[in-house]
């Protein structure tokens, strides 16, 4: 059987089991965090092409499933980057029975998952474009709800989408054609520019951040945490892709100058707007933009070391976002509405807090040893980015201690609701899990950043 | 090659209507014109299977919009497309110089694609500079949508002059047909809102 069929069906029958048990949130959560879990264990350990038995039954799984005359295809390379996008999902699903989120959240997490896993597993990989297109249409279904109408932040995402589709399938066209070339110094410059919008957009790089910051005020922070982290996963993914299949786009100046102004100008500009808004959920979405423009910074270096330590970065912001994302949701109060919550409900506005710190790449949180990694590498080149890191650093810093004084700042406190003890845990499990990995971040990292070593171009 | 020369004065007449006449329900009848037109003007090149997923991919987008439109318009989105400035002039102007630079494009990047012939790539221009100028002037989530849908429309035509493959296209029409489904969704959503807030009062 065809191993990438086969894992469509999963995500179905397992998308449709937790639609029946929607009104169950946690067995519907649970459901699909176990499901995402057997998908991931399947990507990255089976035996596939080859047969084997299993109690006596020959199997065989081909890696290949060709629709078309277009494939999805498992091959050595992708598995882990798949494996990799299941743990994620694995991670944020299983906790979104700690706060109320959307009832259909689980069921259309899983298909929004298996979607983004066709753009890795599609052959040509250009098509994976329009798988992402795919995946982030859909996420409208998880973004508006009723208990979140409104919509903008969504119908902006879903704009911006289908630019960066246009822009990333015409650029797969001015490649093949051979207008953007090293030596075709004219239309390089062209083709480097169409695929420099695609990634900003796909990537949410600033000024295409616009629908990140409007749905913050729209809609469940978890939700939508867990679309901008999958949907970045898969830009990251497609990104690196592209550097390893194209040999001149890794050493394309006008591409690597141009990611790293966009980087660092992106984490001044952010640093800048959370300093000025007094809202948290916006500054967990400028935490979140400034985050991967540190990624993309370490892309920029175009080099094995470079893009390993954005591998580093990328799994460890996972976590970060995740704990803040459930504690903004466990709180879920308005604007202004603040002040004295942290007495409440402390283990959230911890969650909040610690998980900023991480996000900002603060000393003994997850985020740290990435950023360390990055900047040791960007020392011995551009003294300036290291400052603009260190700085963004320092202004998170001090934006995330503004905040603990106002989440437990003094004052009357409001009556509680009751808090249950096992959520309480899964947020000390992950407040501990930030800072095990800050302080030994071997016990992971080493398999993160393995995960994109199948491209044997960028990984000689 | 005369019958082809109308297509972008077609495309174009049929995308001011959409703009000036500000009718979500005629909108929609017109961009299912789009869908005919674009699968009937690629039928020559391509095979007949791309001509009907064309059109049923078209016919159930349409449906979908057209059905949301008439189930879901509350009374607070009539109103607030009424109350919004929307200067016909202002429109009409803006969408002539759009018409006019995508007509300058088209033209200078004749040896672009050469397996598009000049007419066909002329109305696809026209399409996506026209979906542009519909974007920028949405105040209404179906309204972008149609904006969004005729952007598309133009992108596939240029497209498949690149691309002809049928998976291709496929993936171009089921992202159509997902987001004429969570508009449908976002309008069921606002209605039923708008609903609870009116039974409040």
């Amino acid at each position: 059987m065809s191993a990438p069929l086969l894992i469509g069906l999963a995500t179905i029958i397992i998308a449709f089991l937790s639609f029946l048990t929607r009104n169950q949130r946690t067995t519907s959560a649970l459901l699909a965090a176990s499901g995402a879990a057997m998908i991931s264990l399947f990507v990255l350990f089976a035996p596939f092409d080859s047969a084997f038995g299993i109690a006596g039954i020959p199997v065989r799984f081909d890696s290949r499933w060709v629709v078309l005359g277009r494939a999805l295809s498992l091959e050595a390379a992708v598995r882990p980057m798949i494996g990799f996008l299941y743990i994620v999902g694995l991670l944020l699903m299983s906790g979104s029975w700690v706060v109320s989120v959307n009832r259909f959240f689980p069921a259309i997490a899983m298909l929004f998952l298996f979607t983004v896993a066709g753009s890795i597993m599609v052959e040509p990989f250009l098509y994976a474009a329009a798988f992402i297109g795919l995946a982030a249409m859909g996420s409208v279904l998880m973004l508006v709800s009723p208990d979140h109408p409104s919509s903008t932040g969504a119908v902006r995402l879903m704009v911006l989408y289908t630019f960066a589709v246009i822009a990333i399938l015409i650029s797969g066209w001015m490649i093949d054609t051979g207008s953007g070339t090293a030596t075709a110094l004219g239309e390089g410059v062209r083709a480097a520019g169409v695929i420099s919008l695609g990634f900003a957009i796909l990537l949410a790089l600033p000024p295409f951040h616009v629908w990140i910051t409007r749905s913050m005020q729209e809609t469940d922070p978890y939700v939508l945490a867990f679309v901008i982290v999958v949907l970045q996963a898969a830009g990251f993914f497609l990104l690196l892709r592209f550097l390893d299949s194209y040999a001149w786009l890794r050493t394309d100046p006008i591409l690597i100058s141009g990611m790293r102004f966009l980087s660092i100008g992106a984490m001044v500009l952010t640093s800048l707007w959370a300093l000025t808004t007094s809202d948290l959920r916006q500054v967990f979405g400028y935490a979140i933009i400034a985050d991967i423009c540190v990624v993309l910074l370490a892309v920029s270096n175009a080099e094995v070391d470079g893009i390993r330590i954005s591998l580093g970065l990328f799994g460890s912001r996972i976590l970060s976002i995740g704990i803040v994302a459930l504690g903004l949701s466990r709180l879920s109060i308005g604007e202004g509405e603040w002040e004295g919550v942290g007495r409440i409900y402390p283990f959230a506005a911890l969650g909040i807090l610690i998980g900023l710190l991480s996000l900002s790449g603060f000393p003994l949180t997850a985020g740290f040893p990435g950023r360390w990694a990055l900047l040791s590498l960007e020392l011995s080149m551009e003294r300036y980015s290291v400052l603009v890191v260190l700085i963004t650093m320092m202004v998170f810093t001090f934006i995330v201690l503004r905040w603990a004084a106002i989440l437990f700042a003094p004052g009357s406190v409001a009556e509680s609701e009751r808090i249950y003890v096992t959520k309480q845990l899964y947020f000390v499990f992950g407040l501990a899990g930030l800072i095990i990995l800050g302080i030994a971040p071997q016990i992971v990292i080493p398999w993160v950043v393995e995960v994109a070593t199948g491209l044997t171009n960028l990984f000689p | 090659m005369r019958v082809l020369s109308i297509f972008p004065i077609l495309i174009t007449t049929l995308n001011f209507l959409i703009l000036l006449l500000n009718r979500v329900i005629f909108s929609i009848g017109l961009l299912w014109i789009q869908y005919v037109l674009a699968a009937v003007l690629m039928q020559p090149v391509q095979p007949v299977r791309t001509l009907v997923a064309r059109l049923v991919g078209g016919t159930l987008i349409c449906v979908i919009l057209f059905s949301s439109e008439r189930r879901f318009t509350t009374g607070l989105d009539a109103q607030e497309r009424q109350s919004l400035p929307r200067s016909i002039w202002f429109k009409a102007i803006v969408a002539l110089i759009f018409t006019l630079l995508g007509w300058a494009f088209a033209y200078q990047s004749q040896d672009s694609v050469e397996s598009l012939q000049y007419y066909v790539r002329l109305g696809s221009i026209l399409n996506i500079a026209l979906g542009l100028v519909m974007l920028g002037l949405y105040q209404d989530a179906v309204e972008a949508a149609i904006g969004l849908l005729i952007l598309l429309i133009g992108f596939d035509l240029f497209y498949s002059g690149i691309e002809p493959s049928l998976a291709i296209l496929l993936l171009m029409l089921a992202i159509q047909v997902i987001i004429a489904l969570a508009t449908s969704y976002i309008m069921s959503i606002r209605h039923q809102s708008f609903l609870e807030s009116s039974s409040i009062q």
